[in-house]
């Protein structure tokens, strides 16, 4: 009872303790020649009801938390930087401090994406694959599309997106300074739904390996027999 | 620069003042009695500002660390119902009857419902993936050894409430007219799934929730090891202020009632122990002050002088003679019957713990105030005690993960429990039947005195019955100890 009432202090006094130690006596006493036991068990039925919705509370005060620590160590390398060696560090580290705004993600999508993806698009051809380019006006998207009959086309694209920054983040001063604490950032999608990613400090030839490496996957997975069920899902809607 | 608070004298370690920022909270320790040095702090990050120079102001001259926030309104509260009590005996004992049989009535639903919840929760996190984290850093190693752990949880389940309640509370519902009409296999049965019941896993539930939320939000969140921490995703940096305040007060104020009664219990039955061996004329107010005075004098010297030493000895000893005493009847008792009464008994609560859970014996009026005067009691009982116990496991299972802590908790103090109360309670059932042909039944409204008058039936009566009246003075004393300085 002294470490809640001192708020956990080190040292205490103690004459405190055995101040505790005193009233604790008293009022057991006392209690008990009131009502015997039975007061005594009153009292405690009284006080505990309001701690036990304080333990309620303390359930979902751990919920959150415990998610939030749970997510901490479950973060991982973003995507993009999977392909880093030592060569390109001081643009890296540059592109890390940024933070991107209408325009910079306006020349991303040209330069980086719209390239990639064209020159994809070229090589596809060139190795007898149709394959399709579809994009935004501004470019706010783009994506290369390949089509299947029987099975559900490839998508690979890539949308510009924003996210905001909380307002202790835009407080620290050791960051670099932030337009209404909002960021732009390319995001990639695939046809299946997965979730997608940042892909922001992807060069142009690290795009094209990582659409190449979701095309092998796409492969290998329309290979297998047990998997025409699933991926069939734009044929399948014909039998509705 | 802007100085914030006035000018700055020569110190140990000067540093550069800096400028606290609104919202911070600011705290002064003292390297010497006339000079502070000043922390502003906002949620976890500290900033040490400076050295100052300060007189010692007057009222730092009573050396107290109490919060006031804190102890004043628990204090005041505390002192009403003290100051109520004693003037008037006979109103404050009809007044609690009423508020006592409101809560029974209306609000039980609240305790059993909370219990359930935290049984389940814990159960779900121990087999949740968030059972992987640890208590403490993740490349930290736990403080104490395996062995030495579970032996301090094994400890941390003793206490007055397991010498009162072995023989008395099987006994009381072994010969509850409730339980009448059933044979005397069932009534036996029963008596032992309902104290296992009370003293199992639901009770260690609570301890083990409340233990758990201190040493997550202290050991990974790096926040103090107190009640308000366990708060802090919701209430944020308010748990340094009146947020946090009123959940201590809460605290306090339960955590004493809940000692309370417990030392209630423990002077009681001493009182009827002394009587039974003679010792004493009668068992009534005037005895129980008594024995409360020198229990008291005794905490308060060995609190307040160097022999803490000596108590933690004399606690650690009382747990050997606890155990010793638990052979003694384990062996002089009817051996065989309590290994197999104990193994059914066991089976018979995990077959029956989700019924046991969820059952509010609102279809049986007749069992309804057994059902208020035992599990619901039982339940404010433990809650009461939670920031207590809970401190206690949370401060050796740093460095446990989740799901250790939470199966070491439920398993292990239950388990002793279990052995205790069928090693008493079935020896006592036994004997009643087959020995004493329904005397100690007859006597179960004397619960005071049950532990007692069952020992009669063994050897050794008188030493064993100042035994047991040693036992329950020490753990008056170092629960005193413990619960006022925790």
């Amino acid at each position: 009872m002294n470490s809640i009432a001192t708020k956990n202090a080190k040292v205490s006094p103690k004459w405190q303790i055995a101040g505790w130690g005193v009233l604790l006596a008293v009022l057991a006493l006392f209690l008990l020649n009131a009502g015997g036991l039975e007061a005594l068990q009153s009292m405690t039925l009284i006080t505990a009801l309001p701690f036990s919705i304080i333990i309620l509370v303390m359930i979902a005060c751990l919920v959150k938390a415990l998610s939030i620590d749970k997510k901490y160590y479950e973060q991982e390398f973003s995507v993009s930087t999977v392909p880093w060696s030592g060569k390109l560090w001081k643009d890296r580290l540059r592109q890390i401090v940024k933070v991107d705004s209408q325009n910079d993600i306006d020349s991303y999508m040209r330069d980086i994406a719209g390239n990639a993806i064209h020159e994809l698009r070229n090589e596809f051809i060139k190795n007898g694959i149709e394959a399709n380019i579809n994009q935004g006006k501004e470019p706010n998207f783009i994506e290369i599309e390949i089509r299947y009959d029987l099975v559900n086309n490839f998508i690979y694209g890539v949308r510009s997106e924003t996210k905001d920054f909380p307002e202790y983040f835009q407080m620290e001063e050791n960051l670099s300074d932030m337009e209404d604490g909002q960021a732009y950032f390319p995001l990639a999608y695939f046809g299946d739904a997965r979730q997608g990613y940042d892909v922001r400090l992807f060069t142009k030839d690290e795009l094209i390996a990582d659409i190449l490496k979701h095309y092998e996957r796409f492969v290998a997975i329309i290979s297998e027999d047990k998997n025409k069920m699933f991926i069939s899902s734009n044929a399948n809607r014909r039998i509705r | 620069m802007h100085d914030f608070w006035g000018p700055v004298y020569i110190c140990p370690s000067p540093t550069i003042p800096q400028k606290c920022q609104p919202r911070m909270e600011i705290s002064k320790t003292y390297c010497s009695d006339n000079c502070y040095r000043m922390r502003c702090s906002l949620s976890r990050n500290t900033l040490d500002l400076n050295h100052r120079f300060e007189p010692m102001s007057k009222s730092r001259k009573i050396n107290s660390s109490l919060n006031s926030g804190v102890t004043l309104p628990s204090l005041i509260f505390i002192l009403a119902v003290c100051l109520a009590s004693a003037i008037f005996p006979g109103r404050v004992s009809t007044v609690l009857g009423v508020v006592k049989n409101f809560i029974f009535v209306n609000l039980n639903w609240v305790y059993v419902w909370a219990v359930t919840v935290f049984v389940l929760f814990l159960l779900f996190l121990m087999f949740s993936k968030y059972g992987e984290i640890k208590l403490g850093r993740n490349d930290s190693s736990p403080d104490y050894s395996f062995f030495s752990w579970i032996s301090m949880l094994f400890a941390a389940g003793m206490g007055i409430g397991l010498m009162y309640f072995s023989v008395a509370e099987p006994m009381q519902h072994y010969s509850n007219e409730i339980f009448a009409n059933s044979s005397y296999v069932n009534s036996a049965k029963n008596a032992q799934l309902y104290t296992f019941f009370h003293w199992g896993i639901h009770a260690w539930a609570i301890y083990g929730l409340v233990g758990l939320a201190l040493s997550y939000f202290a050991y990974r969140y790096k926040l103090p090891l107190s009640l308000r921490s366990c708060l802090y995703p919701i209430l944020k940096d308010r748990i340094q202020g009146r947020w946090g305040n009123t959940i201590d007060v809460f605290a306090l104020c339960s955590t004493f009632f809940g000692i309370t009664t417990t030392l209630g219990f423990g002077v009681v039955q001493i009182n009827s122990g002394l009587h039974i061996l003679g010792v004493v004329h009668e068992t009534g107010f005037v005895y129980q002050a008594i024995i409360v005075f020198i229990l008291v004098s005794i905490a308060v010297f060995s609190a307040t002088t160097g022999v803490d030493k000596g108590v933690r000895i004399l606690s650690n000893l009382n747990i050997a003679v606890v155990i010793m005493l638990m052979l003694f009847v384990l062996f002089l008792g009817p051996t065989v019957y309590l290994i197999g009464s104990f193994t059914e008994g066991l089976g018979n609560y995990i077959n029956n713990f989700f019924n046991l859970t969820f059952n509010t014996h609102v279809y049986e009026d007749a069992s309804l105030p057994w059902f208020y005067n035992w599990t619901i009691l039982y339940w404010a009982w433990w809650i009461s005690w939670s920031p207590f116990v809970g401190l206690f496991i949370a401060k050796i299972s740093k460095g446990r993960t989740i799901r250790e802590f939470i199966a070491a908790v439920l398993i292990l103090p239950t388990i002793f429990n279990f052995m205790w109360m069928s090693v008493f309670g079935n020896s006592a059932i036994w004997l009643d039947n087959h020995v004493s042909g329904g005397a100690l039944s007859a006597l179960a409204n004397d619960p005071d005195a049950l532990m007692f008058r069952f020992l009669e039936y063994l050897p050794f009566t008188k030493v064993i019955s100042f035994m047991v009246i040693a036992i329950i003075m020490i753990f008056f004393v170092t629960s005193q100890i413990r619960g006022c300085s925790s």
